[in-house]
């Protein structure tokens, strides 16, 4: 039967007898990936459904102390598998007609399918060894992904590689220590373990877990492989990559630190204004991360590059949120994977559709676009909607619960933090919109260029839906949220008990009836406006105030992609703005290098006598060392 | 409360924030005139402008979005408007506010000037986009004493709702939060000149600079339409600032006194100083009164 | 079956001296032989195995009882790496059944034979002298290959392998002749069970030469300089000869010595400091290297440090992780230097620049190399993953937390500079100088062999597990050696 243990399989063998098969008919590949996917999505919801919690072991071919593999199913999980089972298929729709083309076509849908299925493993596994797998097989399969496009610099497949490697490593060895004290690799024995360990020991593990998926989720200092990466990477892949991969590091933490270690356990620790040391230490580089890459989203030129840099600072506002942990907190961080993975996977796929379409990259060649490409910009609108926080939209309700998790705990300061990310994202969200669609077009044939493709329609609709859905009824997923805590232990956060409000803590707002009364007003001004006035004259595009003058079609007028540039003339931001962390990594990198050449030159001289040296040299040592 | 009377409430809600808002403008005028030692227009002048513009038979427009820009930027105003209590009676004008909080209703104060940036934004004006930016960058700066004023006040009160905050500084004078958090006022009240447009924040619409910034490109219906959200717009700020602060108001005239007695304020503010440019702004905006108001958070969490 | 393991070494051996004869029979007959000899070695390696699980068999030479005579030792371990060895021999044997070069074709398959032939019967014999005559058989052997291409690169390499391997010979006579001298006795079962009443500083001075010399042989730092050379140097297929057999029975040696034999546990440890040392000296040096060969030459030598680190921690489960690493690395490695060796020989060169590009020509190998690749980092679903795992397992399990941070460091910096030719080699522009050829079958079907024997462990790893228990408790129980061999062995 097909379940948490098995649906891993599914992608993974379709994706490589996509591979196989699509060499002699290219379209299967779409056609498998597509059924997979549908196929998975089925399975989430309806055969690993939120009440079914299962353990199912697999003891086969494996050293004994292992205790075999364990795969299970809690409410927790199946919040993530549903996010990345509806990611899976969008992103295979959006897929088709952007990387129809590609010469990498099969080994897009390969990896593709294969990184899909590992992130159903993550979420799914119950014991250490196997969530290192799935997370190992994760990291490869992405970073094939991401050094597919030919423009890809080799640099950025290298830092990719070696900071996400270097993280899951910090997690393997803190999953070791804990193996050394619990003697089994599952989870339940682990959290009996961690009650025998010494203080210092709770922190050095908490600090190499958070390490493993800090970097995962691209939060400063650990970031700088994310921006390049997000950018450079195949267009169609970004959207899973920002909307879903960072999410499992959200996953991660929040398994490792709410359940298996205990906010409990590290808060005992070492403690700091009611919460855990390494909690409020990561919770503060969280709202570091934000503020810092709100800045260097606006003043950038390449739309995914400014993406990129926003989805790092969001991410930023959901560790800040469950490092502190709260229930309140980690519901606010929950509800926030949802939505931004939602706003990311909107804004990237419609973005992947123009860039296909005009073949530009660069705000500085687009503009205007909005009447040859109206769905796009609806879609981005919403996107922005939700990006900056605004009702009626479901962005809003995930930033309330966090900005009444900090509030309620007295995390003021780091709620100003936010604060200052969250009006400076206004700026880059404007940017977007005008930057592509708004306007005056600053190319040529950009009045000619079609929608995007039919198959972004769907995921375009369908998200923005949701996104709709959950700014009007911001009460509906709150069921789901508590499940997904109380698979964890905790306990419930929120005040409210119907769909159309949100109350916790200080206060409670109700969506319904802000778009009630939004749309009211909208329709009866709208209906006015349009009916009781005369009809206003359509004037040329290029017939605007111009000091007593008329532009022409060469006259620059497409200025708004130059936001950001008056950013510089702020001093702290300016300053933000001028460090950059790369310098520390690269000298860090320079000093290896060095030692290395040291050794290639000095050591390995390639001088036989010297080799014949020390032989005689290591045996006069042991000698000395050894001999008594 | 019948149902009749709820619904004439509800429409009456608007109506009042736009005429009492026009004509705190007209009065702005005259008295600012009198700083400057002249005259100045008649004090109805702003609503006679209104109506005007909704006469004329025409107006350009450039697509869809320019068109809806007014619009959207109206339908956040009122919307806002319709979440902060005007009476703090519970029974009379006291809109949907108990179905949104502080929070909600910051927001919302957004949403009507991005709906305008992307009328802009369709227009095409340079000195539009310009305007939108500045704006925007400005609000960088005004936001975050704000913030902290409110962050200091819920706090204090210990809850997100307008409502239950001017029911806690019932009992007189002493008890209004001026007086229980006044560092927190003070600090607010930068944030609060600088929304209202008062020089020297008067950024995104200096007219020797961006030509009206964002109002460039309008005319017609469409500027009637925004200089009518302005006005509400101005009403609804000092009605937020009179609930949180000056302790709500039992009935209309003691509204209108308070919000005028804030909005003096205002004047004197903005006919004395010269323009910021918009970093100096920030600048400004993130030292000294956010200092102030992370001394009163400070006082407040040692509470 | 029950032939005469004794046929193991002297088939190989008679077939050799005999390859010059069959030479004037037909010009590729010694590849021929070559092959079908190892092909019979490894049969009768892997039906012995089963025998030798249940219990260790002792086989008599000449018919004088050990602790007289020279006897073979077929314990599990022993009869393991015996079907290593002449398995991976076999799978290079086929590869060079094309290589094409030709005037030196009956050397080479006499010399194959030679190393294939010492490396067995160092794992197989009991007796100490024995085991220094079949290594210097096989290190004599391996100069010659080393340098049998007689260009410069090789024949630099073949003569700095040489002058660190007399040395090397030297010590470990100096240190069996001391034994023999302190205990009258060449039978190894016979010196461990007296080895504690050897005078102390002797005793010492013993084990030292001996650690020594089979260190060198075994690539431990810092007597490995001399590896990197040769694996540049010789030719490919030499190349992956020498990491898959000659370096595993130089480490059977070191570790049977060390474990069986003289039960040193200072020396274990120092084992596993030198092995730490090892990883992290060659994965640094590997960084800046920009011929790939001479690359792989250092990644070796750092897997190498990770067995010698496993095997230093001295658990059963860390030996257990070891004698699987051994399994992994010499597939691995074989795997990798098979590929590189035809892309090289395509691409005209094996350093960076030359190889730019060549994935898109030769997605094949290039695909295979990527695989091994993989593999020698560690990542699952592959074969190298488990072996790590179960090493580092066992090394956090005794307390040594810092030491399996350096080894993860060291893979990181792996990773780096292992993606780093990957990108070289697939992302570049095609290269337009080179015109694609077809890869002949002879290449092709030892390379499959081995990639399915990569991915096949590595999803299946527990089929090979029962081999690794056994092999790990013969290294631990000395006293089970010792009463086995000097009492008689279980029959064939």
């Amino acid at each position: 039967m097909i379940g948490p243990h098995n649906i891993v399989l599914i992608p993974v063998v379709i994706g490589i007898l996509a591979y196989f098969a699509g060499k002699l008919v290219r379209p299967v590949r779409e056609g498998l990936t597509l059924l997979s996917s549908l196929f998975v999505c089925y399975v989430v919801l309806f055969k690993a459904g939120l009440n079914t919690i299962g353990i199912y072991t697999y003891n086969f071919s494996l050293p004994q102390y292992f205790d075999g593999f364990r795969f299970g199913n809690n409410g927790f999980s199946w919040y993530f598998a549903v996010i990345i089972a509806f990611s899976y298929l969008f992103v295979s729709l959006a897929s088709f007609p952007l990387v129809k083309d590609k010469e990498y076509h099969g080994s897009f849908y390969l990896f593709f399918n294969i990184v899909a299925g590992a992130l159903l493993g993550i979420v799914y596994s119950r014991d250490l060894v196997s969530f290192f797998i799935f997370w190992e097989i994760m990291t490869w399969s992405s970073y094939f992904l991401v050094v597919m496009n030919p423009n890809t610099k080799g640099k950025t497949g290298l830092t990719y590689i070696v900071f996400n490697v270097a993280g899951a490593y910090a997690m393997l060895t803190a999953m070791l220590i804990v193996y050394s004290y619990a003697g089994s690799f599952h989870f339940d024995r682990v959290v009996k373990a961690v009650s025998l360990m010494t203080n210092s020991t709770v922190f050095f593990i908490s600090l190499l877990f958070a390490i493993g998926f800090l970097v995962k989720m691209a939060t400063m200092p650990l970031h700088i492989w994310a921006p390049d990466a997000y950018t450079e990477s195949e267009d169609s892949f970004t959207p899973f990559f920002s909307g879903t991969l960072s999410k499992m590091g959200v996953y991660g933490f929040i398994l490792f630190f709410g359940m298996l270690i205990g906010f409990v356990n590290i808060k005992g620790v070492y403690e700091i204004k009611d919460t855990s040391l390494i909690g409020y230490i990561v919770a503060w580089l969280g709202v570091v991360t934000s503020v810092f890459a709100t800045f260097r989203a606006i003043v950038q030129d390449e739309i995914k590059r400014l993406l990129a840099y926003s989805s790092i600072a969001q991410v930023g506002y959901i560790v800040t949120a469950m490092a502190v942990g709260t229930a309140l907190g980690v519901a606010g961080a929950l509800y926030h994977a949802l939505i931004h993975s939602v706003i990311k996977l909107l804004l990237f796929i419609t973005v992947a559709g123009v860039i296909y379409r005009t073949g530009k990259n660069k705000f500085s060649e687009l503009g205007g676009l909005i009447t040859r490409m109206p769905l796009s910009y609806l879609a981005v609108l919403f996107g922005i909607i939700g990006l900056a926080g605004m009702p009626p939209f479901g962005g809003f309700a995930s930033k309330w619960v966090i900005y009444m998790s900090l509030i309620k705990n007295h995390y003021y300061f780091l709620l100003i933090g936010m604060i200052v990310s969250s009006t400076a994202a206004f700026l880059y969200c404007y940017k977007l919109i005008y930057g592509i669609f708004l306007g005056h077009p600053s190319s040529q044939g950009l009045m000619e260029v079609k929608e995007v493709p039919g198959f972004l329609w769907v995921p375009q609709i369908v998200l923005m839906m949701v996104l709709m859905l959950t700014g009007f009824f911001p009460g509906y997923i709150v069921p789901f949220i508590e499940t997904a805590m109380k698979g964890i232990g905790f306990s419930v956060a929120f005040n409210s008990t119907s769909a159309y409000t949100l109350s916790a803590a200080l206060g409670g707002f109700n969506g319904f009836v802000v778009i009630n009364v939004l749309g009211a007003i909208f329709v009866f001004v709208f209906v006015w406006y349009t009916l009781f006035f005369p009809k206003s004259k359509r004037l040329h595009r290029l017939d605007i105030y111009w000091a007593a003058e008329t532009p022409d079609e060469n006259t620059p007028l497409h200025y708004g992609y130059g936001i950001g540039a008056e950013l510089d003339r702020i001093p702290w931001v300016g300053m933000s703005l001028r460090t950059h962390i790369t310098r520390f990594y690269e000298k860090t990198g320079e000093q290896i290098s060095g030692i290395a050449s040291v050794l290639k030159d000095v050591v390995f001289n390639g001088d036989g006598q010297i080799y014949m040296l020390y032989a005689i040299l290591t045996l006069v040592s042991i000698f000395l060392l050894m001999g008594r | 409360m019948s149902t009749g009377m709820r619904i004439v409430d509800i429409i009456a809600y608007p109506f009042i924030a736009f005429l009492i808002g026009m004509l705190y403008m007209g009065i702005a005028r005259n008295i600012i005139g009198r700083i400057h030692r002249r005259w100045g227009p008649p004090v109805l002048q702003n609503l006679i402008d209104v109506f005007k513009l909704y006469r004329k038979r025409e107006a350009g427009s450039h697509g869809v979005m320019f068109h809806l820009g007014p619009i959207i930027m109206v339908t956040g105003v009122v919307t806002c408007l319709y979440f902060i209590p005007m009476l703090s009676d519970g029974r009379w004008l006291k809109g949907f506010s108990f179905d949104g909080d502080l929070i909600l209703v910051t927001y919302l104060m957004v949403l009507g000037a991005l709906g305008m940036a992307l009328g802009v934004g369709q227009g095409g004006v340079p000195f539009g986009v310009m305007g939108v930016t500045r704006g925007l960058t400005r609000l960088i700066g005004l936001e975050i004493p704000y913030f902290i004023a409110i962050i200091v006040l819920m706090a204090h009160y210990n809850t997100a709702s307008i409502n239950k905050i001017i029911e806690l500084q019932a009992g007189g004078l002493s008890n209004w939060a001026m007086f229980k958090v006044p560092l927190a006022f003070i600090a607010s009240l930068f944030s609060f000149w600088g929304m209202m447009g008062a020089s020297p924040f008067d950024i995104p619409g200096a007219p020797q600079e961006v030509a009206s910034g964002p109002a460039t490109e309008f005319g017609g219906k469409y500027l009637a339409l925004m200089m009518s959200s302005r006005g509400i717009f101005g009403f609804l700020k000092l009605t937020l600032w009179v609930d949180l602060f000056m302790g709500g108001a039992a009935n209309l005239l003691i509204l209108v006194g308070k919000t005028f007695v804030l909005f003096v304020t205002v004047l004197f503010v903005t006919s004395v100083y010269s323009r910021f440019k918009v970093e100096q702004a920030v600048d400004f905006m993130w030292r000294y009164p956010t200092i102030i108001g992370l001394i009163a958070l400070v006082i407040e969490m040692v509470r | 079956m029950s032939l005469n393991p004794i046929l193991m070494i002297a088939v190989p051996l008679f077939v050799a001296f005999s390859i010059p004869l069959l030479g004037y029979i037909h010009k590729k007959a010694g590849l021929y032989a070559m092959s079908a000899t190892l092909l019979f070695n490894t049969f009768l390696s892997f039906s012995t195995l089963p025998h030798a699980f249940e219990k260790p068999i002792r086989v008599i030479i000449a018919g004088y009882k050990p602790p007289f005579g020279i006897n073979l030792a077929i314990t599990p371990f022993s009869i393991f790496l015996a079907c290593l060895i002449s398995l991976m021999g076999f799978i290079v044997s086929i590869y060079l059944l094309k290589d094409e070069t030709t005037e030196t074709q009956e050397k080479f398959s006499m010399l194959i034979l030679l190393v294939v032939m010492g490396a067995t019967g160092i794992v197989l014999t009991g007796d100490i002298f024995n085991m220094f005559v079949f290594l210097e058989i096989m290190s004599i052997s391996s100069y010659a290959l080393t340098s049998i291409r007689k260009d410069r690169k090789g024949s630099e390499a073949g003569i700095k392998f040489l002058l660190v391997g007399s040395i090397s010979s030297t010590f470990l006579l100096l240190g069996i002749a001391i034994i023999y001298n302190q205990l009258g006795t060449l039978n190894m079962a016979d010196i461990a069970r007296r080895f504690s009443q050897m005078n102390p500083k002797l005793a010492f001075a013993a084990v030292s030469f001996l650690f020594l010399g089979l260190g060198i042989e075994s690539e431990m730092f810092p007597l490995n300089a001399w590896a990197p050379d040769v694996y540049q140097g010789a030719p490919a297929p030499v190349a992956a000869l020498f990491s898959a057999v000659t370096v595993k029975a130089g480490l059977y040696a070191m570790i049977r010595f060390l474990y069986t034999i003289s039960n040193n546990s200072s020396f274990i440890k120092l084992l596993m400091l030198f092995g730490i040392a090892t990883v992290i000296v060659s994965e640094l040096s590997a960084l800046k290297q920009t011929d790939v060969k001479r690359m792989l030459g250092y990644s070796s030598l750092g897997q190498i440090g990770v067995i010698l680190f496993a095997v230093g921690i001295g658990t059963k489960t860390a030996l257990e992780g070891a004698v699987f690493h051994f399994v992994n690395h010499a597939v691995l490695k074989a795997t990798m230097f098979l590929s590189i060796g035809l892309l090289a020989k395509y691409a005209g060169g094996s350093s960076f620049e030359e190889l730019k590009g060549i994935g898109k020509k030769y997605p094949f190998l290039a695909g295979v190399f990527a695989i091994g690749a993989l593999g020698v980092m560690g990542f699952p679903p592959l074969n190298g993953f488990m072996s790590k795992l179960m090493i580092l397992t066992a090394a956090a399990k005794a307390e040594h937390v810092v030491l399996v941070m350096l080894v993860l460091a060291a893979s990181v910096v792996e990773g780096f500079y292992y993606f780093r030719v990957l990108q070289v080699m697939f992302r570049e522009p095609e290269p337009t100088r080179i015109e694609k050829r077809s890869v002949s079958l002879a290449f092709v079907i030892p390379l499959v062999v081995l990639v399915g024997m990569i991915v096949g462990i590595g999803l299946f790893p527990g089929v090979l597990m029962p081999y690794f228990k056994g092999a790990a408790m013969d290294i631990l129980s000395r006293g089970d050696y010792i009463s086995v061999m000097l009492s008689g062995g279980g029959a064939l």
